[in-house]
């Protein structure tokens, strides 16, 4: 059920090395399950819990990405588990389908660092909070600014670079891997 | 602060030349970047955009004091510290006690000029601190102990395998890996570690936005986020002049910084922060002797000259720069020797001058001033409508004022005076010119000995005009009055009169008219008084022109640009009297090529051309290119039947007017004609070129004739 903003956004982040999932809500935590690595740590922001959950319930190894979160559950500190994990998963604010970007919030406090940290990213994004350009998305960004403790990042692609010769390379210091998962509602 | 030491930079040019290596690397980055800002800026309209970000900046500089007054409230309201530092000494000083006082041991450092502006790594490194830069370019430039050389591609001076060769060396690895992603790879475990126990995070800012107290920072590897999330302490520095009113002007923003500097739609990451991170702090600095178990964020506002170049209604628009770097992948100097030699520590190119004149003062910037051509290149890409030529030649101006102007430039100055003494006397001037009699003299003032001085021709084209008397054109359509250039009238005579009779043949009746000098030749040696004084009284007498219902046509681009682009400034406080004039003239003035070709077009003209069945090949000159007529000259020859015309895709000739003639410039020159000849002489066929100095350095370069565009079109009118 694609519509012309959500080709657009695909289009755009694929050019530059994101991967695309569709998905819908009931099917989601199946194919997160299928995108991260079994054997590594799997980081969730807060608002994730659930999904978290869900993850566990397979035979993974997923956190609360918080010192808190991590306590909960083993006795290994947080360095230590941050250190080892394979993915970090974060909800998001809203897409931008002209520049195939996504707005994340705080992630209830460490979601800054688990779009960067672990050496892949995935990022769920709602369908229906794709806003079709940059002068759209902005102003629901600023109306939202003290919700999100001021705190946003727009995210387009993996982390790359070009310092070398300019030959792009993807994954310098965030992730090397990001994967958008865009949940669609039910058809209607 | 006074320079210590002299550079001698006519032997910087001449090894920088020389180096193969800087020569590959440059070259082909710069072509890079130069086309994938191209590509980028086709999703949006660049002029609109441009405009308002240009309105924007103007208004939130006007508004500096009161917004870093809010910004200093909101900032330390939650809780956030701001230290505003007069001069980089002081900036340096708070940043590197602070570290001391928290116990820092590791500093984790994101791109930042204004951190390299005050020297801070130094600062922190006096103190035991480990500095570690996190940027891949800034890295290899730290490990190489070099500084950078492009304001977004700090490296790029250096290829792959020299950079193989130098992780080698300093990283300690024995076999490095060959690919650049590998190499990558190697600096991301290598800097990991060093993230973790980092008690401390530099980054810089590309806009702090007033009323909400949030950095914007705009990055693509990903080390701002970690250096901002990671360690207890995140310091920010920055510049005054970074601060924006609110949130709404950041769109404009950013739909053109990374379009302009990388060619992206927008970069990896643009991170929106205010105050420190919610991050949960990491016990790894503590594990390393870092004391700092709470979170704190410092914002560092750096002043040092900003608020005096504010206050300078001529330098003030320096400050408008956001750092993108696309006005060095259009700058031909900088093209060839890049930004060790066209730029003194930490900024470069063109914007560079004006920077260093700002943060270190005249001395420094006087090094490198006469490097910028003023050929408007870099004017038309940047996304801030930043004059760099003429921020240079304010500078080269104010240098001249206080140190005295060399006798050389002062003849270049008077390219009317010397064409005045020398024409009555032509054939005796050119031929002494020739002699080694001559030579010595020029050598002796600054003059490059080798190079062919122009040619006086006997008669003037005025006195061509004048003498053939009143020519009728029947049922004319248009009037128009041809602007007279030093040039043209004195060594090229017979490229006016080509122009005369291809417009005649359209329909236009002409007049001389009867004008000053332009002014270029002084404003480009930083004489201003005397181009003053003529912009002046050609105004009045182009107004009286334009009132009489005339359009007024120039033959030299350059001698065009003057006046639409130079007047403004030079009259800048003549009042709006004087601009509304300038307003009226600068709408009847034309190229003569790009006027032909409106005529033929708007009159729907059949101009029964003879075909000439032959090939041109032509070259656009800087200011066409900077006026937005670059096309014209091939567009107004393919109206020729028969004819093929191949427009040659080159940055500059290198000429630019008597910039090639100066013994310190000259191999620069060269080299700059050099990509231009190659390029001629894939094809045979005749040369043409519209300016005047074009056509001498590439008749030296390539031993060719060039041609002007009206010289073709009337040999096909024939």
């Amino acid at each position: 059920m694609s519509t012309p903003l959500t080709e657009a956004f695909a289009e755009r982040m694929q050019s530059v090395g994101g991967r695309i999932s569709y998905t819908t809500a009931e099917g989601l935590a199946e194919t997160l399950g299928g995108l991260v690595e079994r054997d590594r740590p799997v980081l969730f922001t807060p608002e994730l819990r659930d999904l978290a959950r869900q993850l566990r319930d397979v035979g993974h190894e997923a956190y609360v990405g918080t010192r808190e979160g991590v306590a909960e559950q083993t006795e290994a500190a947080f360095e230590g588990v941050l250190e080892r994990a394979g993915t970090g998963v974060s909800g998001s604010l809203l897409g931008i389908s002209s520049t195939g970007s996504i707005a994340v919030g705080p992630g209830g406090g460490n979601g800054g660092l688990l779009i960067a940290f672990p050496p892949h990213s995935v990022i769920i994004l709602q369908a229906d909070s794709l806003r079709k350009n940059l002068a759209e998305a902005l102003p629901e960004v600023e109306r939202r600014f003290d919700e999100l403790d001021g705190e946003a990042v727009f995210v387009s692609g993996p982390s790359r670079t070009a310092d070398i010769e300019m030959m792009s390379v993807v994954g310098v210091h965030g992730p090397t891997g990001l994967d958008v998962i865009i949940v669609e509602g039910k058809e209607a | 602060m006074a320079t210590t030491s002299k550079r001698n930079l006519r032997e910087e040019i001449h090894r920088s030349l020389e180096d193969e290596t800087l020569q590959r690397a440059i070259t082909s980055a710069m072509a890079t970047l130069f086309e994938r800002r191209k590509g980028a800026l086709e999703s949006i309209d660049f002029e609109e955009t441009r405009l308002e970000a240009r309105r924007l900046k103007e208004e939130a500089l006007e508004r500096n004091p009161e917004l870093l007054e809010q910004l200093v409230r909101k900032v330390e309201g939650y809780g956030g510290k701001v230290f505003l530092a007069k001069d980089g000494v002081a900036a340096r000083t708070y940043i590197a006690d602070l570290a001391v006082e928290k116990g820092v041991k590791t500093v984790v450092k994101s791109k930042s000029m204004v951190s390299e502006e005050v020297h801070l790594n130094a600062a922190l490194e006096e103190e035991g601190i480990e500095v570690v830069e996190t940027d891949l370019g800034e890295r290899i430039i730290q490990l190489a102990h070099e500084r950078p050389s492009h304001l977004i591609v700090p490296a790029v001076h250096k290829t792959k395998d020299q950079i193989i060769e130098l992780f080698a060396r300093t990283m300690g690895v024995e076999n490095p890996p060959t690919e650049a992603e590998d190499l990558t790879r190697l600096v991301r475990d290598d800097l990991r570690p060093r993230f973790m126990k980092a008690d401390m995070g530099v980054t810089g800012a590309n806009f702090v936005v007033a009323d909400t107290g949030t950095l914007v920072i705009v990055e693509n590897e990903g080390n701002a986020r970690l250096s901002t999330q990671l360690p207890p302490i995140h310091v920010a520095i920055t510049g005054i002049e970074k601060i924006i009113p609110s949130l709404e002007q950041l769109g404009t923003f950013l739909e053109l910084l990374p379009r302009s500097g990388t060619g992206q739609l927008l970069t990896a990451y643009v991170s929106l922060i205010t105050g420190e991170p919610s991050t949960d702090v990491l016990d790894m600095g503590r594990a390393n002797g870092g004391q700092v178990t709470e979170r704190e964020f410092h914002l560092v506002l750096v002043d040092n000259g900003r608020s005096e170049a504010r206050e300078d209604p001529e330098l003030r628009e320096a400050l408008y720069c956001v750092r993108c770097g696309a006005c060095l992948n259009a700058c031909a100097p900088y093209n060839q020797v890049g930004g060790h030699v066209y730029g003194v520590d930490p900024y470069p190119g063109g914007i560079g001058c004006a920077w260093t004149w700002i943060t270190k003062g005249p001395d420094s910037a006087k090094e490198i001033n006469g490097l910028c051509t003023t050929c408007s290149r870099c004017t038309e890409v940047c996304p801030s409508m930043i004059d760099i030529p003429w921020l240079n030649t304010v500078i080269k101006q104010r240098n001249n004022e206080r140190l005295g102007m060399k006798f050389r430039d002062r003849v270049f100055a008077r390219a009317d005076l010397l064409g005045d003494v020398s024409s009555p006397f032509a054939p005796v001037v050119n031929a002494v010119m020739k002699t080694p009699l001559a030579k010595v003299p020029m050598g002796r003032i600054g003059i490059d000995r080798t190079r062919k001085m122009p040619e006086y021709a006997r008669e003037t084209f005025e006195d061509w005009f004048q003498k053939r008397g009143q020519v009728t054109v029947r049922e004319p359509r248009r009037e128009a009055a041809m602007f007279v250039d030093c040039f043209i009238n004195h060594n090229k005579p017979h490229v006016g009169e080509a122009a005369v009779q291809v417009l005649e043949r359209v329909g236009v009746k002409l007049e001389l008219a009867h004008n000053e000098c332009c002014g270029r030749p002084a404003m480009s040696q930083g004489s201003l008084d005397k181009p003053r004084a003529w912009a002046k009284k050609n105004i009045e007498r182009l107004y009286q022109l334009v009132q009489e219902d005339k359009d007024i046509l120039f033959i030299e681009p350059s001698c065009l640009s003057s006046i639409r682009d130079d007047y403004r400034r030079l009259l800048e406080n003549e009042g709006e009297e004087t601009m509304r004039k300038l307003d009226q003239i600068e709408e009847r003035s034309w190229d003569v090529t790009e006027y032909f070709l409106h005529l033929v077009k708007e009159e729907r003209l059949d101009l029964h051309l003879r075909p000439l069945d032959e090939t041109f090949v032509v070259h656009g000159h800087c200011h066409q290119k900077s006026m937005g007529i670059g096309s014209v000259p091939g567009e107004a020859l393919r109206l020729i039947p028969e004819a093929d015309v191949i427009d040659v895709n080159a940055l500059c000739c290198g000429m630019v007017g008597s910039f090639g003639y100066k013994e310190e410039y000259s191999e620069l020159s060269r080299a700059i004609g050099q990509r231009l000849f190659d390029k001629l002489n894939e094809h045979e066929g005749t040369v043409v070129a519209s300016g005047i100095s074009c056509q001498s350095q590439i008749g030296e370069g390539t031993e060719r004739d060039p041609k002007h565009p009206m010289e073709i079109l009337i040999k096909a009118f024939a």
